[in-house]
């Protein structure tokens, strides 16, 4: 059986040609060039030197993420191509598992890792038992200072590859007492070993058809999602140190800012007020208050500085309100909006606030339309 | 924040092309301004600021087009996107934390996940012919540099 497989999920483009257990070319091209221009070339290159024919090939295989998306989209469009082309199944190889499979029967931790941006990788950990590869732990995308402290715990020699593995060298020469990079001719994805994952594959009958075969993106969102909770939001009551801070991002969102002064008032002579900072790393990065009246609630002010901001910061600070309002025994709770402002009209609304009226005109810059909201509070 | 004036889409190329000499690598070019205000011109004078030969299109239905200059160039246009969510599914991170210079064109549609220090340039067509108002607002002391140095070559009348 043939097997063609490719790799482009990071910067080297690789393919190689396989029958059973005898690999019959490989190709590994690391230069800085985009895959689109290198891959096509070296598989016509695979063939004509190997003197394989396209049509022989029993199976195409590639990398399936995570890594590079572009990347893997070039590779996967390729296969696809080819599979439909020759009526022939795909096998999408796990890129992690393909990286670990470079390093066969290695002692001790396996880990690749792939480079996820912003200081985070795509990782997962691995081990050889008996000639076995096991997936000890899947790590999906992490920040590398979270994934040094994981194998730092494991206390075990860890062999590291991957791109991750060279850009994020000093943070593990810093981390970690015993640790070993992969040499080059393993450190990057090689397309023999999807190849040999993808036998595997054919033997246990998991495999796709072109139409079937989807890639495995770890999803960026899920990133952001990791990157927020690394972000460290802390909420608390806001105190005169912070006023400057909040002047700051006053300035930057309202037409109309407080000053300063009615900060400083609200802070030390109005009994019924309650303000609330969201700090990330310390720094203030929104704010919002609100006064309790007998058993209402009314929130006067909230915004989030504008390099905070589609980061839901916003949401927790109404939601911390809402806490502060009902602990105050408020029954109801009211704010009043621009009606031009969307984005914030949607977050009240997610909040469960609904439109309770129009004060016409009531913003003096520029004669807008204020709307009430309200929301109960049970 | 600077602001500049031009009289034709030569000169809005021109300011582009002065722009793309300043900029290195890493660094966001954010365009907005409505159709037909020249986000393309301005990005074209980019491009030839930073020696791309290849003639640079809008890519409108590519969204993103690589170019080889004195550093990468990643040229988008995110015009058809539905969501902002599709610029994580097209894995715009590669690209934006990158060794290249990104130029997004509409870029007001993508704010959310457009990085807190950048370029932002706003084309304006306020007289309906075809002299345009650029406005330039740099966030983060790498952007007051490139503007501080554009501000330089407007008074050196280079």
């Amino acid at each position: 059986m043939k097997i063609l497989a490719v790799d482009t999920s990071t910067s080297a483009a690789t393919a190689a040609i396989m029958e059973n257990d005898r690999l019959i070319s490989e190709y590994i091209l690391n230069i800085n060039k985009a895959h689109s221009e290198k891959i096509m070339g070296i598989i016509d290159d695979l063939f004509g030197k190997s003197g394989v024919e396209p049509s022989e090939i029993d199976l195409y295989a590639c990398s399936a993420g995570p890594g590079s998306f572009t990347g893997l989209r070039i590779g996967a469009s390729i296969i696809k191509g080819m599979a439909q082309t020759f009526g022939k199944p795909v096998a999408g190889v796990p890129t992690l598992d393909a990286l670990a499979y470079n390093l066969y029967n290695c002692t001790g931790l396996i880990c690749p890792m792939l480079d996820a941006q912003r200081g985070a990788v795509y990782s997962s950990l691995y081990s050889w038992e008996k000639g076995s590869l096991i997936k000890q732990e899947n790590l999906s995308v992490i920040l590398i200072n979270d994934l040094i402290k994981i194998i730092k715990d494991k206390d075990m020699p860890t062999t590291f590859l991957g791109d991750g593995a060279l850009l994020f060298g000093d943070d593990l020469k810093k981390g970690l007492r015993e640790y070993y990079v992969a040499p080059a001719d393993s450190l990057l994805p090689r397309a023999s070993s999807c190849a040999r994952i993808a036998m595997k594959m054919y033997e246990k009958g998991s495999l796709d058809t072109y139409n079937s075969f989807r890639l495995t993106y770890i999803r960026k969102s899920q990133a952001e999602a990791e990157y927020e909770k690394k972000q460290n939001i802390e909420l608390m009551n806001m105190s005169f140190g912070d006023i400057d801070q909040v002047c700051e991002i006053e300035n930057l969102s309202f037409a109309i800012p407080w000053s300063r002064e009615s900060f400083e008032s609200e802070l030390s002579q109005n009994n019924l007020a309650r303000y609330i900072v969201a700090k990330v790393n310390g720094k203030v990065v929104a704010y919002g208050g609100m006064w309790i009246i007998l058993d209402e609630g009314h929130i006067t002010n909230i915004a989030v500085h504008p390099d905070y901001r589609g980061q839901k910061i916003g949401e927790k600070l109404v939601e911390a309100l809402l806490r502060e309002a009902k602990e105050s025994n408020a029954e109801r709770i009211t704010l009043e909006v621009r009606a031009s402002n969307d984005a914030a009209r949607k977050l009240y609304q997610k909040q469960g606030f609904t439109d309770g009226g129009i004060r016409k005109g009531y913003y003096g810059d520029n004669r807008e339309d204020a709307i009430i909201m309200w929301k109960k509070l049970t | 924040m600077l602001k500049l004036n031009t009289e034709s889409v030569e000169e809005t190329l021109q300011i582009g092309e002065q722009l793309g000499k300043l900029l290195d690598k890493g660094n966001i070019v954010c365009l907005s301004g409505d159709l037909g205000a020249g986000k393309t011109s301005f990005a074209q004078g980019i491009a030839k600021g930073l020696g791309v030969k290849d003639y640079v299109t809008s890519p409108t239905y590519t969204i993103i087009n690589e170019y080889e200059g004195r550093l990468p160039l990643y040229h988008f246009d995110v015009y058809r996107l539905n969501d902002v969510e599709e610029m994580h599914e097209l894995g715009y991170e590669e690209y934006f934390f990158s060794d290249g210079v990104v130029v997004l064109e509409w870029a007001d549609m993508v704010r959310d996940i457009i990085p807190g220090e950048r370029l932002w340039i706003t084309i304006l067509n306020t007289k309906g012919d075809n002299s345009r108002e650029i406005i330039i607002e740099p966030t983060g002391g790498v952007y007051d540099n490139i503007v501080k140095g554009m501000e330089h070559n407007e008074n050196s009348g280079c």
